[in-house]
């Protein structure tokens, strides 16, 4: 692939990646909103939360989903319990090593 | 130098203002970091692996800045797919970012050059980093008077401390965030997909498969790390994440996974407003 046709790609990537991202940003926070939208886009981060864990989660290990889901589950018990972010990366990432 | 380190990862660093909330966005954006460099480092492979020079994967990287149509792109060049179809594919990946910036907008009060930046920065994990994060809720920081104080002035007694951040209204008591943390977040996140991405095509080969043993856990950790404290403090946000993540299950099996993840959002968000109705203001 020539250079120019690889530029090409990457800006093409970089227009249609950034302007979704930040046309909504520029709308002022403080905007008042209809309740029924506020709360939709409120709802929003806990949906995407689910949607982005699972299923996910099962592709962690190929072919062998429930090393994801225990990992998953560590973090959720660290999470739970130590409520430090790092620490339940890190614990997740030691239950998943010493299944692998 | 090193002790600026230790005091930005401890969370003690004294400066006051946006730059305050730019070291704890830069804190918070540590697990976001750790979780992108192994992902960064495979996708260098990935790219040297498909013929891409050092400096073309790092400038994809940069200037893309979305790890799943990274890798997608690389794939589709290797199959030499045209760049219309690369092109428009990137776009049907990465369309879940306006959904979420639509919702991290409500959060934000920004200059235009903030909204650049924080727009550039946004992906999955800023975006949940930053939606989460309560500014009440810092480290060392409180609510005084309808407005987000640093601590450290508070306890001097100083009562004429300068309050950087927005006035707290009603409607966003919780929720609105000083525009220094969400650059402090992305900066963080960016630095390590960026020089992960480099140092995979030059270092590929020689990269230790201990140092990405157990890795691909980690930004799954990072959700359910941030889910959690969430569902303890109200019950509702993990009911709408557990039926999202049931409904991305469902969806998945029909859709890609782009188009799954933005449609779960979309509907179950949808359903938990009538659902929950104004337990949703409190969340």
């Amino acid at each position: 692939m020539s250079t120019l046709a690889f530029a090409l790609i990457i800006l093409g990537m970089t227009l249609v990646t950034y302007l979704p991202r930040l046309i909504p940003l520029l709308v002022p926070g403080d905007l008042p909103l209809p309740p029924w939208l506020d709360r939709w886009l409120k709802l929003i981060p806990y949906a995407a939360l689910g949607a982005l864990i699972f299923p996910g989660i099962l592709t962690v290990d190929a072919g062998r989903p429930w090393v994801g889901v225990i990992g998953g589950l560590a973090a959720a018990a660290t999470g739970w319990l130590w409520r430090n972010l790092i620490a339940t990366v890190l614990v997740a990432i030691l239950v998943v090593s010493v299944l692998q | 130098m090193i002790r600026s380190l230790v005091l930005l990862i401890t969370g003690k660093m004294e400066c006051h203002g946006q730059l305050r909330y730019f070291f704890l966005g830069c804190r918070s954006g540590l697990p976001i970091a750790i979780g992108y460099l192994p992902i960064a480092l495979a996708f260098g492979v990935l790219a040297r692996t498909a013929g891409l020079s050092a400096g073309e994967a790092t400038a994809m990287s940069a200037l893309v800045f979305a790890g799943a149509s990274q890798f997608m792109a690389i794939n589709l060049i290797s199959g030499g797919a045209s760049a219309a179809t690369i092109i428009l594919a990137t776009f049907v990946v990465n369309f879940r970012h306006f959904v979420m910036s639509a919702s991290l907008s409500r959060r934000l009060v920004l200059r235009w050059w903030e909204a650049a930046l924080v727009g550039f920065g946004l992906t999955d994990e800023t975006f949940v980093v930053n939606s989460l994060a309560r500014p009440d809720e810092l480290p060392g920081q409180s609510v005084r008077g309808g407005y987000i104080c640093p601590k450290v002035r508070e306890s001097k007694g100083d009562k004429s401390y300068e309050c950087s951040v927005q006035e707290i209204t009603p409607h966003t008591a919780t929720s609105l965030l000083p525009p220094g943390f969400a650059l402090g977040v992305s900066l963080m996140a960016y630095l390590a997909w960026v020089s992960g991405s480099w140092m995979g095509v030059v270092f590929a080969g020689i990269i230790p498969p201990v140092l990405t043993a157990g890795m691909e856990i980690a930004l799954y950790a990072m959700f359910i790390g941030l889910l959690m404290p969430a569902i303890r403090r109200a019950a509702p946000a993990g009911l709408i994440a557990l039926g999202s993540a049931g409904i991305c299950w469902l969806l998945s099996l029909f859709f890609d996974t782009g188009w799954a993840i933005v449609l779960a959002t979309v509907v179950v968000a949808g359903i938990g407003v009538p659902l929950l109705g104004r337990r949703v203001d409190s969340l």
